[in-house]
C-alpha cells in the first residue's frame, strides 16, 4: 500500500499514541511511515498515559489488550465514557486467543488489530481508521454532512493550493417561525430535506470537484468550480421552493404564510420558508484565509436576505476583479 | 383528434400534432393540411402513424377512445351488473348519448371538406 | 375469514422484497437513465407511467433514512431528493416479470389511464397538485401487482374465479383471500410511509363516501377509475365498470354530466399515450 497520508486524506501528520510493553509491536509500527507523516508517542504502561491522552488527546490511540498495569479493554472504556474524547478512534491490538475468549458486550473499541500481524495489513487498517475517523469527527448529527471544522480545513485548503472555486452559504429564511409553530422534529425534516436537495443537485454536475457541508441549524455551504455555480443555485432554489410547501399544513401551504400570536397579542404573518444563497467566488488565487470569504459572504447574505424569495446573490466584484487581475 | 396509420391519410385531413424526424426535430408543424406531396415525404421518411383533427378515418376496435361507436356498442357489458338500478342506468344512458354523438360527428369537423370514405 | 390466515397473509404480502415490472419498461428506462444528457424531467415522466417504478421510488424517499417520512407525493420531487445515483440503483436492481401475461400487460395500461384520469378530473374541479392526483390513480392497483408476486397461487384462482362465474376483481379477491386489493394497498401505503392523501386515495377508491381525510382524493381516483374502464384502456381484470357512488360527484361539486367535458379531454389524453409501449 503505497499510500503516504498527507495529500490523500489527511493535510498534516498525524498523531497517533501507543500503549503496549511489546518492543516487537512497537517497532512494527514505528517503521510503517516516516516521522513527517506520523508523530508516535509510546507508554509502555497504561496509566501513565490517561493523563497524557487526556491533555493533549491524538488523532489514533492504539492499546495492547495485555498492558501490565490495567486492561487496554479498561483504558479503552475511560476514554469513551468522556463525551469530549468520544470521537478519538481507539485500536486494540490482542492475541487471537484473547480475543476469543473476551466478551464483546459493550466493549467501545474502533477496530482490532490482530498480534502477531503483518506491516502490510497493520498499516492499511491504522490508514483506513483515521480515514474514518476523519469523515465522522464532526459530522452532523441530523445530516451527516461534514461539520465546521471539515468545512474550514477544506476550504483552507483550496485557498492554499490556489484552486479557483465558489463557495456558496445557503440558509433558510422564516425558519423560526416554522419551528415555533410545528415544532423542532418537523422542522428538522426540512433539514433533511435541504440537505438532500442541495446534495443532489451539486452531485449533478458529475466530473467536477465539489463538497457540501452542514454548519448547523439552517446554515449549509457548497462548494463547485465557478462556471456551474450559477446553475447549481437556481436549481437549488426551484427545487426547494417546489418542496417546502409540502412541509406545511393544508391551511398555511394554501395561504401561503404562517399566522400566529406573539405573546402580546400581536398577530405576526410569516411567508414560508425561503433559501438565501451568498456566493464568494475565490479566483487567480484572490483569497487566502476562509475567513475573508465569510466576511464576504455576510455581507452579501444581508443583500440576499432582503428579498423575502429564494434567491442567490454572487459575488460580483469578486469575479470581475480577478478578471481584471489576469487582464 | 385521432391517431391513423400514414397509409390512410388523404388530402384535406389537418394535422392535430406535429409530425418529428427521429432525432426529434421537428419538420411538420401541426395545423399543417395533408397533401399527396406530403403523404409521400412522410412515406420517405418512414412515419408509421400522424394525428389528425376530428375523427375522419373509421377504425373499428383499433384502440379505445378512438372508436366512439365501439364505446357504444359495448356499454350494456360493461354495466351489465346494474340491469335494474335506475342511477347506474341514468349514468349508462348518459355515455350512451356522449359517445353516439361523438361517433357521429367525427366526419363533420372538418366542415367544408368531403369525408374520406377510408376503412369502410 | 379467520383472522390468523389474514394475518398470516397480510405478512406474506408486506414481506415483498423486489417488486419486478414490465421487461418494455424497464428497458426504456434504463436506456434514459444512461444516457448522459437525460433530465431528471424526462426520467420523471416515465417513471411516472410504471406503477412499480412509481412505487419504489415514492417508497424510498418515503422512508424514515431519509428523514422526511410521508412527506413526498410526486414523482418529480422524489427525483430531486434521491437525485440520479439512487435512481439508478433502483433501476438496476430492479427485475423484470418472468411470465409475462396479457393480463398483466393489461394492467399496466389500465394503472396508467387511471393516473391520466385522475389528473384530468382533479384539474377540472379545480383541484391543487393535480400530479398527486395522478400518482394515487396511478398506483390505485399495485395490491393486485403484490399480490401476483407473493401469492401467485391465489392469484391464478382469482382470475379463474373472475371468468367462471363472472365475478368482479374485488369480489372474487374477497372471496379467495377474505380481503380486497384495496385493503393491500392500505397496508402498503402504511407499512412504506407514504403520504396520507396518496394512502387515502389508494384505499379507498372504492367506497370514497367513506374517506375520512382527504375525501376528494379518494373521490377522483374512484371516478378514474371507472372513466379509465369506460373506455376500456387496459384492464384491472375483469371488464365491468364499478358501481359509481353518487357520493363522488358531491364531494368533488360536481354533477354526472360534467363527466362529459372531462372524457373530451381525457379522450385526446388516452389518444397521446396509445404509443407507449408495455409488451
Amino acid at each position: 500500500m503505497e499510500q503516504t497520508l498527507s495529500g490523500c486524506v489527511f493535510s498534516r501528520p498525524q498523531r497517533i499514541m501507543l500503549l503496549t510493553p511489546d518492543a516487537g509491536l512497537r517497532d512494527m509500527l514505528f517503521s510503517l511511515w516516516g516521522t513527517g507523516e506520523v508523530e508516535w508517542t509510546h507508554y509502555e504502561h497504561g496509566r501513565g498515559a490517561i493523563e497524557h491522552l487526556f491533555t493533549e488527546p491524538p488523532d489514533l490511540l492504539i492499546v495492547d489488550n495485555d498492558l501490565p498495569d490495567i486492561k487496554g479493554l479498561e483504558v479503552a472504556s475511560i476514554v469513551k465514557s468522556e463525551n469530549v474524547y468520544r470521537q478519538l478512534p481507539i485500536i486494540l491490538a490482542a492475541s487471537e486467543a484473547a480475543v476469543a475468549e473476551s466478551s464483546w458486550c459493550g466493549v467501545e473499541v474502533d477496530d482490532l488489530l490482530i498480534t502477531p500481524s503483518n506491516p502490510t495489513r497493520v498499516k492499511a487498517l491504522i490508514f483506513l481508521t483515521l480515514a474514518r475517523a476523519s469523515r465522522s469527527f464532526d459530522a452532523n448529527p441530523l445530516t451527516r454532512l461534514p461539520g465546521n471544522s471539515s468545512i474550514i480545513q477544506r476550504i483552507q485548503e483550496m485557498m492554499d493550493r490556489k484552486e479557483d472555486f465558489a463557495l456558496a452559504y445557503a440558509d433558510l429564511d422564516f425558519f423560526k417561525s416554522f419551528n415555533d409553530k410545528y415544532g423542532f422534529s418537523r422542522g428538522d425534516e426540512v433539514l433533511m430535506m435541504t440537505a438532500r436537495v442541495i446534495v443532489t443537485t451539486i452531485r449533478s454536475f458529475t466530473g467536477v470537484k465539489s463538497f457540501v457541508g452542514h454548519i448547523g441549524g439552517d446554515d449549509y455551504v457548497f462548494i463547485l468550480p465557478p462556471d456551474v455555480v450559477e446553475a447549481a443555485c437556481q436549481r437549488v432554489v426551484a427545487s426547494f421552493d417546489s418542496i417546502v410547501p409540502h412541509f406545511y399544513d393544508e391551511e398555511d401551504r394554501v395561504r401561503g404564510s404562517i399566522v400566529s400570536t406573539d405573546r402580546e397579542g400581536a398577530i405576526k404573518t410569516f411567508p414560508l420558508m425561503a433559501i438565501s444563497i451568498a456566493v464568494v467566488f475565490n479566483e487567480g488565487g484572490r483569497l487566502s484565509h476562509y475567513g475573508q470569504a465569510s466576511q464576504i459572504a455576510t455581507a452579501l447574505k444581508k443583500k440576499a436576505k432582503e428579498d423575502k424569495k429564494s434567491c442567490y446573490v454572487l459575488d460580483s466584484r469578486g469575479r470581475n476583479a480577478a478578471r481584471e487581475d489576469q487582464a | 383528434m385521432q391517431k391513423i396509420p400514414l397509409n390512410l391519410a388523404k388530402p384535406g385531413m389537418v394535422l392535430a400534432k406535429p409530425v418529428p424526424r427521429q432525432d426529434g426535430i421537428v419538420v411538420v408543424a401541426s395545423g399543417t393540411e395533408i397533401t399527396e406531396g406530403l403523404i409521400d415525404k412522410l412515406e420517405s421518411m418512414e412515419v408509421e402513424t400522424i394525428v389528425v383533427e376530428g375523427n375522419p378515418v373509421n377504425m373499428d376496435g383499433v384502440m379505445a377512445g378512438s372508436s366512439y361507436a365501439a364505446r357504444v356498442g359495448r356499454l350494456d357489458h360493461l354495466f351489465r351488473k346494474f340491469p335494474d338500478d335506475p342511477w347506474m342506468g341514468r349514468v349508462k344512458e348518459m355515455f350512451r348519448g356522449y359517445f353516439t354523438i361523438k361517433a357521429a360527428s367525427g366526419p363533420a369537423e372538418t366542415p367544408g371538406e368531403t369525408p374520406p370514405k377510408s376503412g369502410e | 375469514m379467520e383472522d390468523d390466515l389474514k394475518t398470516e397473509r397480510k405478512g406474506q404480502l408486506l414481506a415483498v422484497k423486489d417488486l419486478p415490472t414490465l421487461p418494455a419498461v424497464l428497458d426504456e428506462v434504463s436506456k434514459l437513465v444512461a444516457r448522459p444528457e437525460s433530465t431528471t424531467e424526462q426520467v420523471a415522466r416515465l417513471i411516472s407511467m410504471d406503477q412499480v417504478l412509481s412505487a419504489k421510488v415514492l417508497k424510498m424517499v418515503n422512508s424514515p433514512i431519509y428523514g422526511f417520512p410521508g412527506r413526498i407525493s410526486s414523482v418529480s420531487h422524489a427525483l430531486m431528493l434521491l437525485g440520479f445515483n439512487v435512481i439508478r440503483g433502483i433501476i438496476v436492481s430492479t427485475s423484470v416479470f418472468e411470465v409475462m401475461t396479457k393480463n398483466m400487460v393489461g394492467l399496466w395500461e389500465h394503472s396508467v389511464a387511471t393516473a391520466l384520469a385522475s389528473s384530468t378530473v382533479a384539474r377540472a374541479c379545480g383541484l391543487r397538485d393535480p400530479d398527486e392526483y395522478s400518482v394515487a390513480g396511478l398506483l390505485h392497483d399495485l395490491g393486485k401487482v403484490v399480490a401476483t408476486v407473493q401469492l401467485p397461487e391465489l392469484k391464478t384462482a382469482i382470475e379463474s374465479l373472475v371468468k367462471e362465474k363472472d365475478l368482479t376483481y374485488l369480489a372474487a379477491e374477497k372471496e379467495l383471500l377474505g380481503f380486497g386489493h384495496d385493503r393491500i394497498n392500505a397496508w402498503l401505503a402504511t407499512h412504506w410511509k407514504l403520504p396520507p392523501n396518496i394512502k387515502e386515495g389508494m384505499d379507498h377508491h372504492h367506497s370514497p363516501q367513506t374517506a375520512q381525510l382527504y375525501p376528494e382524493m379518494a373521490a377522483v381516483v374512484h371516478l378514474a377509475d371507472f372513466l379509465a374502464r369506460l373506455y376500456e384502456f387496459g384492464s384491472g381484470g375483469d371488464d365491468n365498470v364499478p358501481f359509481v357512488q353518487p357520493e363522488a360527484f358531491k364531494i368533488l361539486k360536481i354533477k354526472p354530466k360534467d363527466l362529459e367535458a372531462i372524457c373530451d379531454t381525457l379522450g385526446e389524453r388516452f389518444v397521446e399515450v396509445s404509443d407507449l409501449k408495455f409488451s
